[in-house]
């Protein structure tokens, strides 16, 4: 990690001029697919992703089922044009981890026992790439499951905490992910305060690791009000009943 | 290997004998006139880490197309010119049968389909993207992806792929005395990259009818699906033939001529919606 | 016992996943709810409907809910494979023919077709035949049965020529166009089928 090369806090602003607790302006639209099942479309800034469920189906790899539960299968995969240099297609060890990552962050809100002998699609497309993608991609994914009316046991939604210049900062883009001192992804889901996805690549002290974990429950509580929103809208506002 | 496709062809066959009885009084079950292009609509550069981007949607189809400029060396049998390369990709958030993996034959086909318009008809001028004569050059790369499939990809993609070349502007560029090459993505050259427009144009044929701009269910019945891309001088720069039925000798005349009207309606509706907004 | 103003506060409220509705002593857990620690809350995007004669809270789901076939449907299904005792046999609509997103496989064995004793499949059903029945079951594969009146092929195709075929006798299609005549375990509703 270069540090000192760019300066990322000056003053109490970072570099695109937040707060160290501001998050980016988020924008959440659900159900802006046709065919699948359910879909959303989260934006953390400049950091857009696509998350389409489909299911329950029955897959064409009969194996993978289980006998007293829907099997998750989970895709994050990046859009060749999303990153700033050209990525080749095709899944690279770091999609694969996250896959992994983002599937065992809706496995425990999934209520997949109504649903034995089938499985469950979540297929996330990163279309823009600008630090927090999985976090994003947890939120979008929650987002498109609670379309696709699957039983949920609640939304889930992801926000990173990073370390720049020796603060503590939330939502870092990836600039501060790339100069910064530590990154942490993180993912709650609020209303049962249940911590999903949680993991760290860099230092921090038990201190700062406190810290970092409010910090960025206060960010998702935020992005979770945001989805609750959403969902509404789209949802439960549209015809007035009996 | 490519084998014939067995996916559903039930609810088709049930639905057929309506549809033709329907297509025989010029009525589609959609509503629209057989040819009848579906709505286009262009978002510009939905993708800011893309050097130009378009998200096209014509009808329920959504396609997304991104375009990378990379600096490269010359193919050793082109030495002076740069290179252009489209690549599909069918990903599972689009369709219920798309499965994730690398591209399949309807995605490279696609790719190949839209690849041949631009390079034949010289849309994009690939002497142009030369920096150092055999040494280094402008790759570009045309990544279209499918979000929601309803039908006629290759037009979607294809009408995705000239909007995106429409917008593209090459970056300045500073060859150092050390062959380094700076890129500099905040200048952009004035002169667009784009020298001619050209869109392909999709008819599809059920029995002895023939309907533009298949939506998904209609095209579950096609017998075959023929693609024209043509210039908005009037050309036709690439033409293919797909889908299991054939083509009669004496229909193809009518089919190219409706399909160089249609071209034409579809590029000045894409040059409208990319000059507003 | 549950106060009239938190039973107001409950009828008709908005709901997604997570949110808590009520303690377990106040109303049981009904539809598309869960329980967890003695609280219900919601499991599905709807409007929240307790009900006083049960005691149970709902959620009436504003969101499509998965589409699977359960014990008791009937549905429309495509015959794919026929072995000696036993169809293959996609299911890929409800009875309203509304097709399911995803099609599912259904099982029928040589004694759900009809009563009394059938040699061979060959005598009342042919791959490709449409067939309309009732789903035993509720986890895939789903055991199916179409030994009822209404229950059988409604819609089937020439195994020679691939022509529609019409309704000959009660047992016995008639092709079309070769005049080939084919026994199959029939419903009443031979070519009413309304499939979108």
């Amino acid at each position: 990690m270069g540090k000192g090369k760019v300066k990322l806090v000056e003053g109490g602003l970072r570099h695109d001029g937040r707060r160290l607790d501001e998050l980016r302006p988020i924008t959440i639209s659900v159900g802006v697919l046709k065919n699948a099942n359910g879909s959303a479309l989260v934006e953390y800034g400049r950091t857009k992703v696509l998350a389409a469920v489909y299911g329950p189906r029955e897959p064409q790899m009969k194996h993978i089922l289980l006998p007293n539960r829907a099997v998750i299968r989970c895709r994050y995969h990046m859009a060749s044009f999303s990153t700033y240099e050209r990525k080749s297609p095709t899944l690279s060890r770091r999609e694969i981890e996250l896959s992994k990552v983002i599937r065992e962050a809706l496995e425990p809100v999934i209520i997949s026992e109504l649903y034995p002998r089938t499985s469950i699609d979540v297929f996330i497309e990163v279309i823009n790439a600008d630090g927090g993608t999985r976090t994003a991609s947890v939120t979008a994914a929650s987002l498109a499951l609670a379309e696709a009316g699957i039983p949920m046991k609640g939304l889930v939604a992801g926000v990173a905490v990073g370390k720049i210049d020796g603060y503590l900062a939330l939502d870092i883009d990836e600039v501060e992910d790339m100069y910064g001192e530590a990154d942490m992804p993180v993912a709650i889901a609020p209303s049962l305060r249940q911590i999903t996805l949680l993991q760290l690549n860099g230092v921090l002290t038990p201190g700062e690791f406190t810290q970092a974990l409010e910090l960025a429950r206060k960010g998702v509580e935020v992005i979770h009000e945001m989805q609750k929103e959403a969902l509404k809208k789209k949802y439960l506002d549209v015809k007035v009943e009996e | 290997m490519s084998v014939t496709p067995s996916a559903e062809f039930l609810i088709p066959k049930l639905k057929s004998d309506v549809i033709i009885s329907m297509l025989g009084r010029g009525v589609r079950p959609n509503g629209r006139k057989v040819d009848e292009v579906r709505p286009i609509t262009v978002i510009k550069n939905y993708i800011p880490n893309a050097d130009s981007s378009v998200l096209v949607k014509l009808g329920n189809t959504q396609v997304l197309t991104g375009i990378k400029l990379e600096v490269g060396s010359p193919f050793p049998d082109t030495p002076s010119e740069g290179n252009l390369m489209v690549n599909a990709e069918f990903v599972p958030t689009a369709s219920p049968v798309f499965e994730p993996g690398p591209p399949d034959e309807n995605a490279i086909e696609l790719s190949r389909v839209v690849d041949r318009g631009i390079r034949e008809a010289r849309a994009v001028d690939l002497s142009k993207l030369v920096i150092i004569p055999g040494k280094k050059v402008w790759n570009i790369w045309v990544d279209i992806y499918v979000l929601d499939h309803d039908g006629n990809l290759t037009d979607a993609s294809s009408i995705g792929a000239l909007a995106a070349l429409m917008l593209t502007k090459l970056p300045e560029v500073e060859v150092r005395d050390t062959g380094e090459i700076v890129v500099d993505r905040n200048n952009r050259k004035e002169q667009p990259l784009l020298n001619r427009s050209v869109v392909t144009v999709t008819i599809g044929k059920i029995g002895n009818y023939v309907l533009v701009d298949p939506d998904l269910e209609e095209e579950s019945l096609l017998d075959s699906k023929f693609s024209v891309a043509v210039t908005d001088d009037g050309l036709i720069a690439g033409l293919q033939k797909s889908g299991m039925g054939y083509l009669a000798e004496d229909e193809l005349p009518l089919l190219v001529n409706m399909a160089l009207n249609k071209g034409k309606e579809i590029l000045s509706i894409v040059k409208a919606l990319l000059k507003d907004s | 016992m549950i106060r009239i103003s938190k039973l107001r506060e409950l009828t008709n409220m908005d709901a997604v996943p997570g949110i808590a509705l009520c303690v377990i002593e106040e109303f049981l857990p009904g539809n598309w709810v869960y329980e967890d620690q003695g609280v219900v809350r919601a499991a599905v995007v709807g409007k929240v409907r307790p009900d006083l004669r049960s005691r149970a809270i709902s959620i009436r789901p504003s969101v499509k809910t998965p589409q699977l076939p359960s014990k008791g449907d009937v549905v429309y299904g495509l015959v794919s494979i026929l072995y000696e005792e036993l169809a293959i046999i996609k299911l890929f609509a409800g009875e309203s023919g509304r097709r399911y997103s995803n099609s599912f496989t259904g099982l029928l064995h040589i004694t759900q077709v009809q009563e009394g004793y059938v040699r061979n499949f060959y005598d009342v059903l042919a791959v490709g035949d449409v067939v309309k029945a009732r789903v035993l079951n509720n986890t895939t594969p789903y055991s199916i049965t179409i030994k009822e009146q209404k229950l059988g092929v409604v819609m089937a195709y020439c195994t020679v020529c691939g022509s529609p075929m019409k309704k000959h006798r009660s047992d016995t299609l008639k092709c079309l166009k070769c005049g080939g005549i084919e026994k199959r375990k029939l419903s009443v509703n031979y070519a009413i089928i309304k499939v979108w």
